[in-house]
């Protein structure tokens, strides 16, 4: 197969686990969506929502659908007393009465692909650094000295987004946050029968799927594909992806959001939108953005109110 | 360059060059030269002051004016700011303008209207309009000056616009400006005598049926704009109110119907249509909070919300139009009901009339088959509720069809009928439509006279809308014979009957300009000849359907009756009605009563009965809102708009009619003079409404009913308040303080409250919250959410604890209330919170003063502990427990009952079988021969057959059921509720158990039924047996010929008076 071959193949895939991701959930389209589009930008994206809407569901079967050996997989539920050696791996006591201070990554966070990390903003003020560090550098340190981490995507969750300033760089980490709300009511008879259905498959360890219908490398594929395309876009000055009229109109928005709600967008944040909407328009039509693709933009909020304005009042615009 | 700075005081000139010199200090420097004059002048040379000033500083004082001069000739003044800088300063929001070109003005509008932006004002200049907001969004902003190349500006100070977010040093300078300013990066712009005008009421929007076109009035102004349905991107999703069925999926409709529970249904009304698709469509009440239907092919919601105005979910109105503009656009009638959805490019709007859509409820048929069968469909309302509560609240099946009935096919059924008054209104609507719509220019004769009837229906209207008196004799005459001439005939007859009501000596009139006969059989689609053959005087076998078409026969040729028509409705008429007066509505039934009381009814009892049925329903909704009126009319309040001496006359009238002052009959006549004291309280009319409350003082302390006493009261009050002005209106007033209520019991307390609710006066079914918190303010608690719980039982835990009330027993009680309140919803907020809870009960547990109260919640407690099965704290209960029956005297055997009835299923499997024999017989010798004894006896005959103790547990039912023949008491309420428990109590015992019971009953059937036969009401229970009987297998070929008589009397009772006897718990009834 040639490299468009593989992309095509990689990009049905993707489709067909999405697809998949979404028969599980009942009116759980959009944050599907939003899984796959930072599953294949590496970014980073967070979930939240009142206990009991799914949020963890959500990962789990994403996990459990992906080909990918449980040790590059890392979850964890983080509280305020959680200490560094159980997300990182514990310290080497060998390396250590050498004088050495490593930690044993092996199953932690250090040596994930793909990591999901609940109540994330629990996380206290000795692994936050940390964190911060591996999200966005995607480094972690040994004794000192920096080592790559191979992590490609991380979801999180939260109840709330908490105002403390000391979490403000990590929100601002999560470029997306993504509301999940309870299901309407007038939806429960499907989430009834979702529900128990997958309950019953997990029990009796049934799949109703083919399961390893996308692996990890799909997902990288399609992240080389894009970096390819920004590529072209810095050789040439012009993004092929990213026509002019639309750009305009991102700016717009962008301006309008930053305006209107008062809403900080910090210069890496609109990188990453940039970036978030490109994989959105590669992952939906597999070529340019279009005006569709701006809905992504209504998860910028920073905090939970935020949120949860920004999702009722930016679809007016982006109409 | 000279630039020159005018002062006009000396003073302001030495302050402001001190002032530049502080803040630059090469001004030192400076060559300026001060010229003399007036006023004052500091004159620089441009490149001085530039290098100086220039962008530094922006705080000119404001007073100061700044000419420039070019080689000693003066440059034009506005020309000043372009020697400066602008800066870039975000500011508050405020008003923005937008010069745009008129090419670009549509597209920009439809920006506008699709940001839902209508306060626009503009004004013309030039090639260009200036449009104005009040708050327009960034986007917008933008949008404006990328897309069409438009300037933006931002309000500065009072007459300056500037670009947004940018200052300009001397923007003060040109603020002072007595016109409006539009200082731009390019140039300076002053608009003289700028008249700024409301674009929306410029804009007339043409409505024809298809599309919707907007163009601006004035001749150089030309927008169009097509209003459409496009996908609604909103967040949330609206809320569906109707949803359509095709004609195919009826099967699965009735399904769900019949699965439903009636309350439920009728939170539903029904539609069925030929046009434009063939099927179902199926409305939300406003208000209802009802069961999802099921899947539908296509569902509306409401685009305003509280508007009967729809739209297909999932669309949304292009360009989403204010309220006010959308009634404009599309005429919408008050109250009317209109849905809109689109085919192709085009947009389609059908007008449903309110006439249209029937109840759900009334469209079931519930249908008789065998027993057993009915019994079933049955059996989970009668059986498992409170029988108290279900008397008054089960209104399920009260307008069975009699026909059904009397026609009993396999199994019951749900029947859609296919009546045609629901399909006529809706074709001639859409007649009316597209008579309209295709042809406005066809000037016909009656063309001409359509609209000619529409326009003055409208005037009328409107006219009502500023008079609000609908009892008119001349507004009710016009509206009912224009609605007839528009073959409106259901509104016509409305009119024409509240005109009846309110002015019978209009009636001759009124019939020679309405055919009310005609009206009435062409809306029912029934033959007029064949109603007037059928009354015959011997005639007994007519349907109930024609019913009413024979009274409104009545009510038009009164005058005109012979003999033999005369005796007809004397006597066979008055017999049907009587079975079926319950579907007939209000108004209709009052004229015909009043019609037949002329003539001397044969059967007077059953002249009464109806008779109370109307002045009951009268008193519960007011004649005005049970009638079928224009909705228009039915918004404003029976008793603030009626013409109130109409209706006590009426009373009046039928009042003398009343021979023997029965108990009954002055129960009956209490509420009434209440009622008229509220009216007369209304008008301030201070004598008639004390006349009026002495009246019913009187009558109250005739029957000496408490439910009366606590109606009187809550009347009074209101009626006090009113005279005084306290109460500014009815329908809102806060629930009233009834200290009475605490004395009554609690299916008093239901009732009233119950009366109160439905009442008009008290503000119908707002006053739901209220009224429950009147006599229990835990009556929501279980609907609240765990998490809402959680919060809230602590702090009213807290609340309850520091309250305190006058008596210690009223103490004990309202912790009693409040206790069991909080363990009924206790085990559900898990074990852990729910053990927190009743550890603090139990401390307060040797506070409650009586045993009583201790039993219940003692009771309550023992079986939470049984239920998440923790040791500790059921032997602490049990011991507890065992202490209390100790305690217990022979007099007091209902705290047996009380302590018992929340453990009875635990006992048998948690405690010791010898323990529990033992306690058993402890409580035995309690035990007498009253019903509370008995109602343990039953209780306990349960323990032992869980047990397998059959030989006690026979016994114990024997006792009881004796106790239940031959217990001497004038308490009839009680042994009937006594019964009720017994066949509900045993209902989970061994089949044996049952058996036993089955045989006891049957062996003293005659006694039985002699009870049961006593009062209506019981029906209730004699379903109960019946259902008991069944499911014991007593009910077989070989019934005793009892049995079988009972059977048959259960039919008859079932069909002629189960459902009314509910239905007709006037305010004077009571349940015994």
């Amino acid at each position: 197969m040639n490299e468009s071959e593989d992309i095509n193949q990689s990009l049905r895939n993707v489709r067909e686990f999405a697809r998949n991701l979404r028969s599980l959930f009942v009116g759980r389209e959009r944050q599907v969506e939003m899984m796959m589009v930072s599953a294949i930008a590496q970014e980073p994206l967070l979930f939240v929502g009142p206990p009991g809407t799914g949020k963890s569901e959500l990962i789990t079967q994403f996990r459990s659908l992906i080909k990918l050996p449980d040790e590059e997989y890392f979850e964890y539920t983080l509280t305020k007393f959680t200490e560094p050696g159980e997300i990182l791996g514990p310290l080497d006591l060998n390396k250590m009465k050498q004088g050495e201070f490593f930690r044993k990554t092996e199953g932690k966070l250090p040596q994930a692909k793909l990591a999901f990390l609940d109540e994330v903003f629990k996380a206290n003020s000795a692994i936050l650094n940390t964190l911060l560090s591996i999200l966005n550098e995607r480094k972690f340190y040994q004794d000192g000295r920096p080592v790559a981490v191979p992590l490609k995507i991380l979801f999180a969750a939260t109840n709330n987004i908490p105002v403390q300033s000391e979490l403000e760089a990590l929100k601002d980490r999560f470029v997306f946050k993504v509301k999940v709300n309870p299901v309407p009511e007038e939806l429960w008879d499907d989430l009834l029968l979702k529900g128990i259905g997958n309950d019953v498959s997990r029990y009796f360890k049934q799949s109703r799927f083919v399961q390893d219908v996308a692996s990890l490398n799909d997902f990288l594929v399609l992240y080389k594909t894009l970096q390819n395309s920004f590529r072209a876009y810095l050789e040439e000055g012009e993004d092929p992806y990213f026509a002019q009229s639309e750009y305009l109109e991102f700016k717009r928005i962008i301006k309008h959001i930053k305006h209107e709600y008062e809403l900080g967008v910090s210069d890496r944040k609109l990188i990453k939108i940039y970036k978030m909407l490109r994989a959105r328009a590669l992952f939906v039509r597999g070529g340019a953005v279009e005006r569709e693709d701006f809905q992504i933009l209504t998860h910028l909020g920073n905090d939970s109110e935020e949120v949860e304005f920004l999702e009722k009042t930016l679809p007016e615009i982006l109409a | 360059m000279i630039l020159q700075v005018l002062f006009p005081r000396q003073s302001l000139l030495e302050r402001q060059v001190l002032h530049w010199i502080h803040r630059v200090p090469d001004l030192v420097n400076l060559k300026a030269e001060v010229i003399h004059g007036d006023p004052l002048s500091l004159t620089f040379s441009k490149t001085e002051f530039e290098s100086c000033l220039g962008g530094k500083d922006p705080e000119l004082l404001p007073e100061v004016r700044i000419q420039s001069v070019d080689n000693q000739q003066w440059i034009p003044e506005k020309e000043v700011w372009q020697f400066y800088p602008w800066s870039s300063t975000p500011r508050e929001k405020g008003k923005i303008r937008v010069l745009i070109s008129r090419d670009a003005l549509k597209e920009f509008l439809i920006e506008c209207f699709r940001l839902s932006l209508y306060r626009i004002k503009y004004a013309q200049t030039g090639s260009r309009v200036l449009l104005e907001f009040e708050q327009c969004p960034r986007y917008l902003q933008l949008l404006a000056a990328e897309k069409w190349q438009a300037e933006v500006f931002q309000a500065h100070s009072r007459n300056l616009f500037t670009p947004v977010d940018y200052d300009h040093p001397v923007a003060k300078h040109f603020a002072s400006s007595e016109f409006d300013t539009h200082l731009g990066f390019q140039k300076v712009e002053v608009f003289r005598n700028l008249k700024l005008e409301d674009l929306l009421e410029k804009v007339k929007f043409g409505s024809n049926s298809r599309e919707v076109d907007a163009s601006l009035h004035d001749s150089n102004l030309e927008v169009q704009i097509e209003v459409s349905l496009q996908k609604d991107t909103r967040y949330e999703k609206p809320q569906s109110y109707i949803w359509f069925y095709e004609e195919s999926e009826r099967e699965r409709l009735e399904s769900w119907v019949a699965s439903i529970h009636s309350q439920q249904r009728k939170s539903f009304q029904i539609l069925r249509l030929q046009l434009p698709w063939k099927g179902y469509f199926l409305m939300k009440k406003t208000g209802s909070k009802p069961v999802s239907p099921p899947q539908a092919t296509k569902s509306f919601y409401s685009i305003y919300p509280g508007e009967e105005v729809f739209c297909p979910v999932g669309l949304k109105p292009f360009p989403f139009l204010p309220e006010e503009e959308f009634e404009k656009v599309f005429e919408r009638g008050y109250g009317q009901r209109m849905l809109l959805w689109d085919e192709g490019d085009s947009l389609i709007r059908l007008d449903l009339k309110n006439s249209g859509f029937e109840e759900l409820e009334k469209l079931v048929n519930y249908v008789l088959s065998d027993y057993s069968e009915q019994i079933r469909s049955f059996q989970s309302m009668i059986f498992f509720d409170d029988p108290k509560v279900e008397l008054y609240d089960w209104e399920a099946a009260q307008k069975p069809s009699d026909n059904e009935l009397n026609d009993p096919v396999e199994e019951a059924e749900i029947k859609f009928e296919d009546v045609p008054k629901q399909e006529q209104p809706l074709s001639a609507v859409l007649k009316e439509e597209m008579v309209a719509q295709e042809a406005p220019s066809a000037e016909t004769t009656d063309q001409m006279d359509y609209q000619a009837i529409v326009d003055r229906l409208n005037e009328l209207r409107n006219q009502y809308m500023l008079e609000r008196n609908f009892s008119s004799r001349d507004f009710l005459m016009e509206m009912a014979y224009l609605e007839a001439r528009l073959e409106n005939h259901r509104e016509s007859l409305a009119c024409a009957e509240l005109l009846l009501f309110f002015h019978p000596d209009s009636r001759e009139e009124l019939l020679s300009k309405v055919s009310l006969f005609d009206s009435f059989c062409k809306l029912r689609g029934v033959d007029t000849v064949a109603i007037r053959n059928q009354i015959q005087p011997d005639n007994s076998g007519f349907r109930e359907s024609d019913i009413e078409a024979m009274g409104i026969f009545l009510i038009c040729q009164f005058t005109r009756l012979k003999q033999p028509q005369k005796e007809f409705f004397r006597s066979h008429f008055l017999r049907k009605l009587e079975e079926s007066y319950g579907r007939i509505q209000l108004s209709r039934l009052v004229l015909i009563l009043v019609h037949l009381s002329k003539l001397n009814a044969e059967f007077e009892f059953l002249f009464h009965k109806v008779k109370d049925h109307v002045l009951s329903r009268l008193f519960e909704s007011g004649l005005v809102v049970s009638v079928d009126l224009p909705a228009f009319i039915l918004d404003h309040d029976f008793l603030q708009e009626a013409d109130f001496s109409s209706v006590e006359n009426f009373y009046q009238t039928l009042l003398p009619k009343v021979a023997n002052e029965s108990t009954e009959g002055v129960k009956n006549r209490i509420p009434f003079f209440l009622i008229f004291a509220i009216g007369h309280a209304q008008n301030q009319n201070t004598t008639a409404a004390s006349a009026c409350l002495q009246e019913a003082r009187r009558l109250v302390s005739l029957t000496k009913d408490p439910i009366h006493e606590a109606l009187y009261e809550a009347y009074s009050e209101l009626a006090q308040s009113l005279m005084s002005q306290e109460g500014s209106s009815l329908g809102s007033r806060e629930k009233p303080r009834l200290e009475k209520l605490n004395e009554l019991n609690q299916a008093s307390k239901y009732k009233v409250n119950n009366l109160l609710e439905r009442s008009t006066i008290f503000g119908g079914r707002d006053l739901g919250g209220a009224t429950h918190h009147l006599y229990s303010e835990w009556a929501g608690l279980g609907e609240r959410t765990d998490y809402e719980l959680v919060q809230l039982i602590p702090r009213e835990f807290e609340r309850v604890l520091n309250e305190r009330p006058g008596s210690k027993e009223r103490q004990s009680f309202n912790r009693k209330r409040a206790f069991l309140a909080f363990l009924q919803v206790l085990p559900r907020l898990g074990e852990a919170f729910c053990f927190q809870i009743i550890d603090q009960i139990w401390r307060e547990f040797p506070l409650l003063t009586s045993i009583e109260h201790r039993a219940a919640v003692l009771g309550k407690m023992l079986s939470i502990a049984y239920l998440f099965e923790n040791r500790e704290y059921c032997q602490t209960f049990y011991s507890e427990f065992l202490k209390l029956v100790d305690e217990v005297e022979s007099s007091r055997v209902r705290v047996l009952n009380e302590l018992l009835v929340p453990v009875v299923d635990y006992f048998a499997q948690y405690v010791d079988k010898q323990e529990c024999l033992f306690t058993l017989e402890k409580m035995q010798q309690k035990l007498e021969g009253d019903y509370d004894s008995g109602r343990v006896m039953v209780l306990m005959a349960r323990v032992f057959d869980q047990l397998q103790e059959s030989e006690p547990s026979r016994d114990l039912v024997n006792r009881a059921v004796q106790i239940y023949i031959h217990h001497q008491s004038s308490d009839r309420k009680a042994r009937l509720e006594f019964f009720q428990a017994m066949l509900h109590d045993l209902k989970p015992c061994t089949f044996d158990l049952k058996q036993y019971l089955g045989s006891l009953l049957i062996q003293n059937f005659e006694k039985v039924n002699d009870h049961l036969s006593m009062n209506e009401h019981c029906s209730v229970s004699k379903v109960l047996m019946l259902e008991f009987l069944i499911s014991v297998g007593k009910v077989d070929e070989e019934m005793s010929p009892e049995l079988k008589n009972f059977l048959m009397d259960f039919e008859f009772s079932w069909r002629k008076s189960f459902f009314q006897s509910l239905e007709s718990l006037t305010p004077g009834e009571g349940y015994e």
